[in-house]
């Protein structure tokens, strides 16, 4: 976002009034909250499972139902989905790029004409991260034993993620005032030079949106008071005639195989299958073992090499700087300081 | 006026549901040859799931019970303001491309949750599957629609459509962008080459697969949201294509638009009946072509859009 903005401030300013910026800082504190909710939450699921594998839990969605409401509505924010302030902060963003997509220069209309897609794509694969950290963690049965000696959270630890859930909500449902309240309000999003594509009120529908949800789910929840049968047998989950356990659940490294396999390009996984049979007669009953590892064409083609180099330049500056003489350090902090001066004025 | 023509649309919509799956069934059935069930069968099917008792995992939460509450809910909410049967509903400016995806995006997830809160290995596999085609289609859906607000400059579906019919072809390149939108369709409404609705293998369902631990009610609800999203995306479509609908409540319009629709229905789904009958379902792990076709065509027609003056 900083980046279009940057792009695009030779007619939309460097300032506040630019809504790349005015959406950046936007995004910044939605983010902040979101995460901050997320962070406290995953803590409290590392204190009930004594464990960080996603693979070792599960199932705390039925003992805990007050915290993984909670923990939902943090992952339907993080997952950009309306009427959170992420979907609002993505959603005006990509709107304001395509109002200004045939007004812009060649090169920021080509970085654009990207920018659509890959946001796009990567909102999508944040719906799949979140789906599969809140299903693994909260839903099924639990994968270790756990839950046996697990004790509801201390409350002092569920209400700051509470609060950091409800303050996620508000922010997408008052998205608007609280942009004006940055200084940078509704009017500077859409732009009054350019198409009225956004609409100034885009809040208000986002409110409308979520409240028409809200009324046809409490509608469908008052037909169901009437309609369709209410008894209930209890039955276990579809197990194909064995006796039903954790064991049968999907893992996490699991969950994600398909994604993994669709990106093996850009991933480069390498698998190795070690096989030790455990009878002679008969080699197909045997132990695997399969061990995976990953890397990525951005870490091996860019990263790498980019932090080598900075590391390099860095120990090279360093040994030059740290020559032990204060006065070169107190030099050194006055210009800084003169420095920071003038780019402030 | 509007009210009356938002309640008609609504409906309509949830009314023909049902017999856009039959008719379907019965064009397949037409095409290998077979007499097939009545077009009326579902809802029959229907009816006798809201009376029928439910088995429920003692594992599930809270979760499993929300879900056919959400995943219905919000496909109804997608039928209020999408462009269905008129353009002039008192939602029409709730049609914004970016949240009809988000609202889409929200009820795969819900699906998904139901379906990984009864621990079962069939609940994974539809999970993983479902969250795969719903992530890679979002990118497609978005692009599709950046292309039609682009080229329209406007970003709400109901008024996109003013570019759909014979005035596609002063924007030919939004054909590239509706053909994108067809193949998202699909896999979107678990059809053909990406999933095999008529199967119940663990093998290659996907939509079956995370609601094989629902029945009774639940079960009608998942299956019936499942009928009116199919219904939502034909409609859709053929809208693009011959983007008549209702502006006006008057007792005969209405009745002509009941016909058009039904016209609309039968049409989509004969050539749904149609592909489906002509080619096989795709192995899971080749979806990545699929996708990649599909994200080809619909970045190829935004490119054009932009390049248009």
């Amino acid at each position: 976002m900083i980046g279009a903005g940057i792009m695009t401030a030779n007619f939309l300013g460097f300032g506040l009034q630019n809504p790349f910026f005015a959406l950046a800082v936007f995004q910044s504190v939605v983010h902040a909250v979101m995460k901050s909710g997320l962070f406290l939450t995953a803590g409290v699921i590392v204190e009930l499972t004594k464990s960080r594998n996603l693979d070792d839990m599960g199932g705390l969605a039925k003992k805990f139902p007050s915290f993984a409401g909670s923990f939902l509505l943090l992952i339907l924010a993080a997952a950009a989905l309306p009427p959170f302030g992420a979907f609002f902060g993505e959603w005006i963003f990509l709107q304001n790029i395509m109002v200004l997509l045939k007004s812009v220069p060649l090169l920021t209309q080509g970085v654009f004409f990207f920018t659509i897609p890959v946001i796009a794509l990567v909102s999508g694969l944040a719906l799949y991260t979140m789906a599969k950290l809140f299903g693994m963690s909260m839903l099924g049965v639990p994968r270790t034993s756990f839950l046996e000696t697990a004790k509801s959270p201390d409350r002092f630890l569920l209400f700051p993620i509470g609060f950091f859930a409800a303050i996620s909500l508000l922010f997408g449902i008052f998205a608007s005032p609280v942009l004006f309240f940055f200084q940078l309000g509704a009017g500077s999003v859409s732009q009054p030079a350019l198409p009225d594509f956004i609409g100034k009120n885009a809040s208000e529908a986002l409110i409308l949106l979520e409240g028409l949800l809200c009324v046809i789910f409490a509608l469908l929840l008052f037909l169901r008071g009437f309609w369709g049968n209410k008894r209930e047998r209890e039955s276990a989950t579809w197990n194909c005639g064995h006796p039903y356990s954790s064991r049968m659940e999907f893992t996490a490294t699991v969950f994600s195989a398909p994604l993994r396999f669709f990106f093996k390009p850009l991933l480069w996984v390498q698998k190795t299958l070690v096989k030790t049979p455990i009878m002679e007669s008969n080699p197909w009953i045997a132990h695997y073992v399969c061990t995976m590892t990953e890397s990525s064409l951005w870490e091996v083609c860019f990263y790498t090499p980019a932090r080598k180099f900075f590391f390099w330049i860095s120990a090279q500056v360093s040994s030059r700087m740290q020559n032990g003489v204060v006065q070169f350090y107190l030099s050194l902090i006055f210009i800084t300081l003169l420095v920071t001066l003038i780019l402030a004025l | 006026m509007t009210i009356l023509l938002t309640l008609f649309q609504i409906f309509l919509v949830l009314l023909l549901a049902p017999l856009s799956l039959g008719l379907v069934r019965k064009f397949k059935a037409f095409f290998q040859g077979r007499v097939g069930a009545s077009i009326w069968l579902p809802y029959v099917c229907f009816a006798t799931l809201l009376k029928k008792e439910m088995t429920i995992s003692p594992v599930i939460s809270f979760v499993f019970r929300l879900s056919p509450f959400l995943v219905l809910g919000t496909t109804v909410l997608l039928v209020c303001v999408l462009p269905l049967v008129s353009t002039v509903t008192i939602f029409a400016s709730l049609s914004n491309f970016m949240m009809v995806a988000g609202v889409l995006a929200m009820g795969s997830l819900y699906l998904v949750l139901g379906a990984l809160d009864a621990g079962g290995g069939f609940g994974g596999i539809g999970a993983t599957r479902e969250m795969t085609v719903s992530a890679l289609s979002e990118v497609v859906i978005i692009t599709v629609f950046a292309s039609f607000a682009v080229a329209g400059n406007n970003a709400q579906i109901s008024e996109m459509l003013s570019l759909g019919g014979s005035a596609i072809f002063s924007h030919p390149f939004l054909i590239l962008s509706l053909i994108g939108l067809t193949l998202v369709a699909l896999a979107e409404n678990a059809r053909y080459p990406v999933d095999n609705p008529a199967t119940h293998l663990e093998l290659t369902m996907v939509h079956e697969a995370n609601i094989l631990e629902y029945s009774g009610p639940y079960l009608a609800m998942m299956e019936y949201a499942a009928t009116v999203k199919l219904t939502i995306f034909s409609l859709l479509i053929a809208n693009f294509v011959y983007p008549v609908v209702l502006v006006q409540f008057t007792l005969l319009g209405a009745l002509g638009i009941v016909f058009l629709t039904i016209i609309k229905l039968v049409v989509v789904m004969f050539f749904l009946a149609l592909l489906e009958s002509l080619m096989a379902k795709m192995r899971f792990y080749r979806l990545q072509e699929y996708f990649s076709l599909a994200f080809l065509i619909a970045v190829l027609g935004f490119f054009l859009t932009i390049l248009y003056p």
